[in-house]
């Protein structure tokens, strides 16, 4: 019967071709991009057979410098290397403490600016500048130009860090499929490699970041039940005390090369300690600093106690936000170059009492889990598996006396739409400020702001009288979209916001257009070219559509579908893009009750295998 | 024609619920209708797979807990404001919500918590047989009222027992 007949609505018309995807890890210390390459998740090299580039930028020349080439400039010219960007990813001024940073900051529009001798430069164009180079890499490898990436985020990266994450990868001239959160990358990873199920932890402790997320894997159904962490814990805090070990604090502080030579010791201690019991330090920093010690394994996890302790405080806290016991768990992942540490490895086995999967790298567990899932959002693959996230923190907005109302809580699995009614205070008042805050905390000055926007329009009437539905919809990569309605009159009053931080789109355009730097009739050629290509796209999607689903519209439906088809199909042969595009437009818009029934329909086929009493068999 | 929660994952409009069956049902919607499903479709089935996907997740947030399920169920049938808790019953709250601020010792605090696990037992298969044999939508709302409480008085107990423990 056709009704059984019906292909995948998203795969069916493309042909089989295999799309370039890649899975980018675009971490504190270190990035990573990985691709599928013959059927094995591969982490890609560059040209120096490094898979592992350091997330760091240099603006000593022009062009910026990334990776090691960058961090060989981070002891010469340490004013215009930027490194650890992923910390100021998405936040302004007031967010940080400036002084953990040895680079000039600013409050530059609504973000952050650093200093450099190429201008002030923003943390989403220094992390656009590392995707670029992940970018490049990966197309010389796979031999072209990439169809989308899945960039992985921390879990509980808030909107702004998200919605900068994405900002940076479109000014990297990239096509974000997905943003995913790290620890379910990695869980991908394992998941699909191994086919394990049951309840995980994901303990992630990077070079500057501490997640833990605990995930519920069966059937193909990936859930994440909570997440938990803290952004300003890491690898470098363990170097960090290290570095204060070896020397007094006031050394470090005083001169960024001195602290930039310390950590690196440092780092090179801790990382001996993985695979020794016993270290000595002897080395000459300046004229003045010798450091000469000694230092054994047990000492070091003395010495780093307390930083191994909060990331099980938090460890505890997921568990209870899941509401799963420690017994109940079937699995603890191991993720991020920082585990590798004896005294982590330790700590977390005691904590859960049971071996830890840690037999993938963990430097690269991240970056092959988000390779997976491209290969499979880009639809290369025909694995059965579904990806469902939460949302990491709650969305609401400020009520009178600065209290938050809570519009989506927190674990609400994506995406998600929620809405809320508010009234007036005044009598006759017009207008309304929402204010759109992010956080666990009653009050507005604990959480975080995402921004405002002003009501307009409102009937004037009685206190209390107006009726404010206020709705937020949060898509499947964590992003939020808020608007705003009046109810009790016809008059209507909305406005779609973006939370005002990070760019505009205005702004994005403008800086890619200006990277191009290319000629007016370039531009030209290129738009009446993207134009074509989706009106071609969406004329063999329809045409597909409507072959296998005609008998599910009526027939006057069916002639307007008709109709748009064959003229959009005509418009193509012109040059007119204008007419192309408002064509293209107007076949979407016709072609909704088709999407929408189609949608229903594959609803009812996939509970047709549930239902006992199916007279179709 | 638009299909209430029930309806969409196609099981019976009743409170006991068959959560593993639920969830099964949700994964194969979901894996038939999410927006990973489309990045390389149209502009409008994004949208309607963005749309459907949500309503999905909406109805099986609430399905799936017990409470906001029990308030859907009631909603379906009845439409009148609930009627206030009984003052027995506002005397038993203010004397569990003394008990508990008296309670210092995590052994206390342990019996204390099973009494409240005991009593959300209890109310909620009294809620159960309101709603799905008596069809008493009403009592089933001062249920619902009295079992809203007893499960915040049991999270503050759970959480004021880790603080004991974390101490």
């Amino acid at each position: 019967m056709a009704l059984l007949q019906i292909s995948e609505p998203g795969k069916s018309t493309i042909p089989h071709e295999h799309r370039r995807a890649v899975g980018i890890d675009l971490g504190t210390t270190n990035s990573l991009v990985a691709t599928i390459i013959s059927s094995q998740a591969t982490v890609v090299e560059n040209s120096f057979n490094e898979k592992i580039i350091p997330s760091v930028v240099s603006y000593s020349k022009s062009p910026a410098l990334v990776g090691t080439d960058a961090i060989k400039n981070q002891i010469i010219d340490p004013e215009n290397t930027v490194s650890s960007v992923k910390r100021l990813v998405g936040k302004n001024i007031d967010d940080i403490n400036p002084e953990s940073f040895s680079l000039i900051l600013k409050n530059h529009e609504n973000t952050i600016g650093i200093k450099t001798i190429q201008g002030i430069k923003t943390p989403i164009e220094i992390s656009s500048e590392i995707l670029k180079y992940l970018k490049n890499i990966a197309e010389d490898r796979l031999g072209g130009e990439l169809m989308g990436a899945v960039i992985t985020v921390p879990a509980y990266f808030d909107e702004a860090q998200r919605q900068a994450t994405k900002d940076a990868a479109k000014l990297a001239g990239l096509n974000v499929l997905r943003l995913i959160n790290e620890p379910t990358a990695a869980a991908v990873a394992y998941g699909l490699e191994q086919k394990i199920e049951g309840n995980f932890v994901i303990y992630d402790l990077g070079g500057g970041t501490f997640d833990v997320s605990i995930l519920r894997l069966s059937e193909g159904l990936f859930e994440v039940l909570s997440t938990h962490g803290n952004a300003q814990l890491g690898g470098d805090d363990y170097d960090q005390i290290l570095a204060e070990w070896l020397v007094n604090e006031d050394v470090i502080n005083n001169d960024p090369k001195v602290k930039e030579s310390l950590l690196k010791i440092a780092r090179h201690v801790k990382e001996s300690l993985t695979n020794i019991d016993f270290f000595h330090v002897d080395e000459k920093i300046t004229s003045t600093i010798h450091i000469k010690k000694k230092i054994n394994r047990s000492q070091f996890s003395e010495l780093t106690k307390s930083l191994t302790e909060k990331t099980l405080t938090s460890v505890k806290q997921a568990l209870r936000d899941a509401e799963i016991n420690v017994e109940d768990i079937d699995g603890v992942v191991m993720v991020g170059g920082s585990t590798r540490m004896p005294s982590i490895q330790k700590s977390v086995q005691r904590f859960f009492n049971q071996s830890l999967l840690n037999n993938l790298n963990p430097d690269e567990v991240v970056a092959i889990g988000a390779a997976i899932q491209a290969n499979m959002l880009a639809g290369n693959t025909n694995d059965d598996i579904l990806l469902l996230d939460v949302i990491p923190l709650s969305l609401g907005i400020e009520t009178i006396g600065e209290i938050i109302e809570r519009i989506i809580p927190r674990n609400s699995t994506l995406p998600i739409a929620m809405a809320q009614e508010f009234t007036t205070y005044k009598d006759g008042q017009t207008a309304m400020i929402i204010h759109v805050v992010q956080g666990e905390r009653d009050l507005v000055k604990d959480c975080r702001s995402l921004g405002k926007f002003t009501l307009k329009g409102i009937p004037p009437m009685v206190a209390g009288a107006a009726k404010i539905r206020v709705s937020f919809q949060v898509d499947t990569d964590g992003l939020l979209s808020v608007s705003a309605k009046e109810l009790s009159t016809n008059i209507e009053a909305s406005i779609e916001v973006k939370p005002s931080y990070g760019l505009s789109e205005d702004q994005i355009a403008l800086m890619l257009e200006s990277s191009y730097a290319s000629a007016e009739d370039d531009k030209e050629s290129r738009a009446l070219a993207e134009a074509k290509t989706e009106a071609t796209q969406l004329v063999e999607m329809t045409k597909n559509a409507l072959n296998s689903d005609k008998s599910l519209l009526a027939s006057s439906e069916i002639k307007l579908i008709e109709k748009d088809l064959s003229l959009l199909k005509k418009s193509i042969k012109t040059n007119d893009r204008i007419v192309i595009r408002e064509l293209t437009e107007k076949l979407n818009s016709t072609t909704e009750v088709l999407a929408s029934k189609r949608m229903d329909k594959s609803i009812q086929k996939a509970l047709s295998g549930k239902t006992i009493n199916s007279l179709e068999l | 024609m638009s299909l209430n929660y029930y309806e969409i994952f196609n099981i019976p409009a009743e409170f006991k619920i068959d959560l593993k069956n639920l969830h099964d049902r949700y994964g194969e919607i979901q894996k038939s209708i999410h927006p990973d499903r489309f990045t390389a479709a149209t502009k409008v089935e994004k949208e309607q797979s963005l749309i459907k996907s949500t309503e999905i997740n909406e109805a099986y947030q609430t399905l799936k807990n017990n409470l906001l399920r029990a308030k859907y169920l009631i909603g379906l049938h009845h439409e009148n404001e609930p009627l206030p808790l009984s003052s027995a019953f506002l005397m038993q709250q203010m004397e569990w919500e003394e008990e508990l601020e008296e309670i210092e010792g995590i052994e206390p605090l342990i019996v204390f918590k099973e009494n409240i696990k005991m009593n959300v037992q209890t109310e909620t298969t009294r809620l159960s047989k309101l709603l799905d044999q008596d069809k008493n939508w009403e009592e089933a709302q001062t249920s619902l009222g009295q079992l809203k409480f007893l499960t915040n008085l049991l999270k503050k107990t759970t959480e004021l027992s880790y603080t004991f423990s974390d101490n």
